[in-house]
């Protein structure tokens, strides 16, 4: 189709300033926060209200063009990505938080809403939402829930499908779906938890009721300090076996240690090989002893040091260097890819051992920040995307730590999901019926795959040709 | 008897030996293996068999009747195919008990904390199935928030997975959550992989009776309170509402709960204030668990803002009055979940009534489905789907199941209007 034809079309439906088509408009919009990989849509709408997503979508469903659901772009596996160009679809107009029930502790948000924006509007109210993922200032709900996104203290309050009621969808030929409920228990197939985390595929969420959870009342933050990597898996392995649940239990490495230190002086210790961050929370009874526990625990294993946060500002700066840690690792190379594996638990101090070794074998350096609690890693591969053959070297070494993580057992992905990026690695994961399963639920959603192509399975050898639009 | 069904049953026979069993409810196959499982599946289908799967069959009355051909039970697939107490995961053939699971867990000081009727006969691939709610909600979720992994024979006869055996996982799509909940359609679960938690030091309840006028207060501070309960319910009678919670944890955090609690119901009024302990207090929350179905009536579980649950129940308990029948309630109070269980016997009442609950319960976003078919109108459906969920999963089915041979008919996909009271 032509362009000025589409551009003209799709700015009768949602107005002439919601649709950038000028390629200097659409260059940030070529990629998400996974930079390998970059492709232009043709155009970008910025719909304002589910009825404009669902005119748009049905627009595209009757030319055959596709189209891709996008929230603020800070994903990282390329889950946004207009590989076949097309209509790309930003939500990040809608942003109104439409209903707080604090009787009721939930809310109905517009997919486009910033994470943060719901805490920060909740917890006046005692309430927060608990899915925290890094990228919160930033990311939006809509992003979060294509995803399934994570955070540090999903540890204890589960990720994002656990606290998500009900969805409104825009289904991939234009018809508006309530999927789940807005009471909490939904009747049927479970067609909420089926569409939180896939990733876009399934059609495009418009709107969410969210769960929001009373703050806890009492908090404490710990940050312990090792001399090793070794003896820091360890208490991780060792807390965990020991029954503690903390909200939160991240652990950062020497590289992400000075880089943190370097951008915020949060006083970390700059010699030590590895930190951890051990949060509790809950009621003030029975915290105290939590706490020592803790700490007898971390000591056996080993800490130099364990500071308790004296206020919440320390707290609240602790916890910034921490979400920080990725950005701040800016200073020390000019790309970075951030892996996602998950191991079981236990298998933290090899798994690390392993991935210090690949990351000598390829010759790059790699920067850990992670959430050790729930055994889902964050190797951060440093390099410089103008040189190809270090990209080929970061993408060989990414894929090795992924192998490393399934063969303990783990998964390619915690919180981050497939996308483009890790699509090639499904089949190491899922045997062909696996995947034929899941490629059958995809098109009973999205049979003509004009929803966000290319992400999350990869093309059936036998169906390309089948697959191809006229 | 079709030739092909014929057929099929001599293969079967030939398949399983003393594991097939021609029983006046028609052929039932208790495959010993997975393997079995899996070629008995395949047999069936090819002999264009329908197939309902089955643990101890405690719930097979959920859902909408389901004729089938062949019935295969799971309760001989009872192994513990892989434990790992330091990661907290287990994985289990599906005809385990939750009973015989949380025995094995014990001895490693872990619990999975689900409280649903029947432990003792509920086998892990019917918790899945049937996903039927749990008491201790409010503290330990439900059984997807449990599932971590799972296998599934498909109809004919193929092993898929989803999931894993890592408590954080988003690669491909979630099978856990389509499975659970699924009645026994789209194919048979065959192993189940479970994240556990650690057992608690020290368990307490209390309950209280809070007269009528009290109870909408009452049940405003259970549901904003600042308190963790693992348990809060509601049971409701004739003239006053009796309130439980119940505490999990470290022996100082049960108590200041406990105490605080305590404040809070007798500066609402309460009466017959009860504490109980340990064993006592389990037991007491093993009793709050309504039946399976109703015992000379029938049970109707609803989903209604949890603000609106005491004026629901209102509507629903004069309706039943003016039917001429009673309805008692027990409730999940911060979820806005209701078993009410009525003692009518008469279908056209129950319909009637039925009826209006939904039609009430809608206008809030809720809905009401039948737990237990029995004694219900053919007409009636247990389930109420809204048009474009309904298709979505007509085309799920389409997909995994294309001849429809897993429990046809549990959900009536095929009609939009029909099987609405």
């Amino acid at each position: 189709m032509e362009r000025a034809r589409l551009v003209a079309d799709l700015q009768a439906i949602v107005g002439p300033d919601a649709v950038l088509h000028r390629p200097e408009e659409l260059l940030a919009y070529d990629c998400d926060a996974y930079t390998i990989e970059r492709a232009v849509p043709l155009v970008v709408v910025l719909p304002r209200s589910t009825a404009e997503v669902a005119s748009v979508v049905r627009y595209c469903h009757e030319r055959g063009l596709p189209f891709v659901p996008r929230g603020a772009g800070t994903g990282l596996s390329g889950g946004c990505l207009a590989t076949e160009g097309g209509v790309m679809i930003a939500l990040t107009r809608m942003t109104r938080l439409v209903e707080l029930d604090l009787r009721n502790q939930r809310a109905l948000v517009e997919a486009g809403l910033v994470n943060l924006r719901l805490t920060n509007a909740a917890s006046p109210h005692g309430l927060h939402y608990a899915p925290d993922p890094s990228s919160q200032m930033a990311c939006t709900i809509g992003g979060n829930v294509a995803e399934n996104a994570g955070g540090p203290h999903t540890l204890k309050y589960g990720v994002t499908t656990n606290h998500v009621l009900g969805l409104e969808v825009v289904l991939p030929d234009g018809q508006i779906a309530w999927l789940g409920s807005r009471t909490d228990d939904s009747v049927g197939y479970d067609l909420r938890g089926l569409t939180v985390g896939s990733e876009g595929t399934f059609g495009i969420v418009t709107r969410a009721m969210v769960r929001l959870v009373p703050l806890p009342p009492g908090v404490k933050t710990m940050l312990a300090v090792f001399e090793t990597v070794e003896a820091a898996s360890n208490a991780v392995s060792a807390l965990i076996a020991a029954g503690v649940l903390p909200a939160a239990l991240e652990m950062m490495d020497r590289m992400i240690i000075q880089a943190v230190e370097a951008s915020f002086q949060f006083g970390f210790p700059t010699d030590a090989e590895a930190v951890l961050i051990v949060e509790l929370d809950g009621l003030e009874a029975g915290l105290d002893r939590q706490a020592i526990q803790t700490v007898a625990i971390l000591e056996a294993q080993g800490a130099r040091e364990v500071r308790l946060a004296k206020d919440e500002a320390e707290r609240g700066r602790l916890w910034m260097a921490r979400k920080k840690a990725v950005g701040c690792v800016g200073r020390l190379a000019p790309s970075k890819v951030t892996q996602d594996g998950v191991i079981p638990r236990s298998q933290l101090p090899s798994i690390l051992k392993q991935i210090a070794e690949i990351g000598g074998r390829y010759g790059l350096r790699i920067a850990n920040v992670f959430h050790a609690g729930d055994g889902n890693l964050h190797p951060i591969v440093l390099f410089d995307e103008r040189d190809p053959e270090q990209v080929s070297r970061v993408v060989a070494a990414g894929q090795e730590i992924l192998e490393a993580c399934l063969a303990v057992g783990g998964s390619i992905t915690g919180e981050h999901g497939i996308g483009v990026e890790k699509v090639g690695m499904m089949d190491r994961m899922f045997t062909p019926a696996d995947l034929e399963v899941m490629r059958r639920l995809r098109d009973a959603f999205n049979p003509n795959g004009l929803c966000n192509p290319g992400k999350l399975l990869p093309i059936a050898r036998t169906c390309v040709e089948s697959r191809k639009r006229p | 008897m079709s030739t092909a069904l014929v057929q099929g049953t001599e293969r079967l026979k030939e398949r399983l030996g003393p594991a097939l069993a021609e029983t006046d409810g028609g052929l039932v196959a208790t495959p010993p293996d997975l393997d079995a499982l899996a070629e008995t599946m395949a047999i069936a289908s090819e002999a264009g068999m329908r197939m309902l799967v089955q643990g101890h069959g405690l719930r097979l009355d959920w859902g909408n009747p389901v004729r089938a051909d062949l019935t295969i039970a799971t309760t001989a697939l009872t192994r513990v195919l892989d434990y790992a107490p330091d990661d907290m995961v287990v994985t289990a053939e599906a005809g385990m008990t939750i009973s015989d699971l949380n025995a094995l867990l014990a001895t490693r000081f872990q619990i999975l904390p689900l409280e649903v009727p029947h432990p003792e006969r509920t086998t892990l691939g019917g918790l899945v199935a049937a996903a039927p709610m749990s008491l201790a909600r409010t503290g330990y979720g439900e059984v997807k928030d449990w599932l971590i992994g799972l296998s599934v024979v498909t109809p004919d006869g193929e092993v898929v997975k989803g999931g894993g055996k890592v408590v954080k996982n988003v690669a491909g799509y979630d099978l856990c959550k389509l499975y659970a909940g699924s009645l026994g359609t789209l194919g048979a679960i065959a192993t189940v992989t479970f994240r556990v938690r650690p057992c608690w030091e020290a368990t307490a309840l209390l309950s209280a009776r809070v007269p009528g006028q009290a109870a909408e207060a009452a049940l405003e501070a259970v549901q904003t309170t600042a308190l963790a309960p693992v348990v809060s319910a509601l049971e409701v009678t004739e003239h006053a509402v009796r309130f439980t919670l119940g505490f999990d944890g470290f022996a100082e955090t049960v108590d200041w709960q406990i105490g605080a609690a305590t404040q809070v119901f007798e500066a609402l009024g309460g009466e017959d204030l009860q504490v109980l302990r340990d064993g006592a207090a389990l037991e007491a929350r093993a009793r709050l668990i309504p039946p399976l179905h109703g015992h000379q009536g029938f049970v109707v579980r609803c989903s209604v803002l949890p603000s609106d649950m005491l004026t629901f129940l209102e509507q629903a308990r004069s309706r039943a009055h003016a039917l001429g029948f009673e309805v008692k309630a027990t409730g999940l109070a911060p979820h806005g979940t209701l078993w009410l269980q009525g003692n009518e016997q008469a279908p056209e009442k129950r319909a009637a009534w039925l009826r209006e609950m939904r039609a009430i319960a809608a206008q809030g976003g809720g809905h009401a489905t039948i737990e237990g078919r029995d004694g219900w109108p053919p007409v009636v459906d247990a389930f109420t789907l809204e048009e474009l969920p309904r298709a979505l999963m007509r085309r799920i089915q389409a997909g995994l199941d294309p001849r429809g041979l897993m429990a046809p008919g549990r959900f009536r996909l095929e009609g939009g209007a029909h099987g609405t009271p």
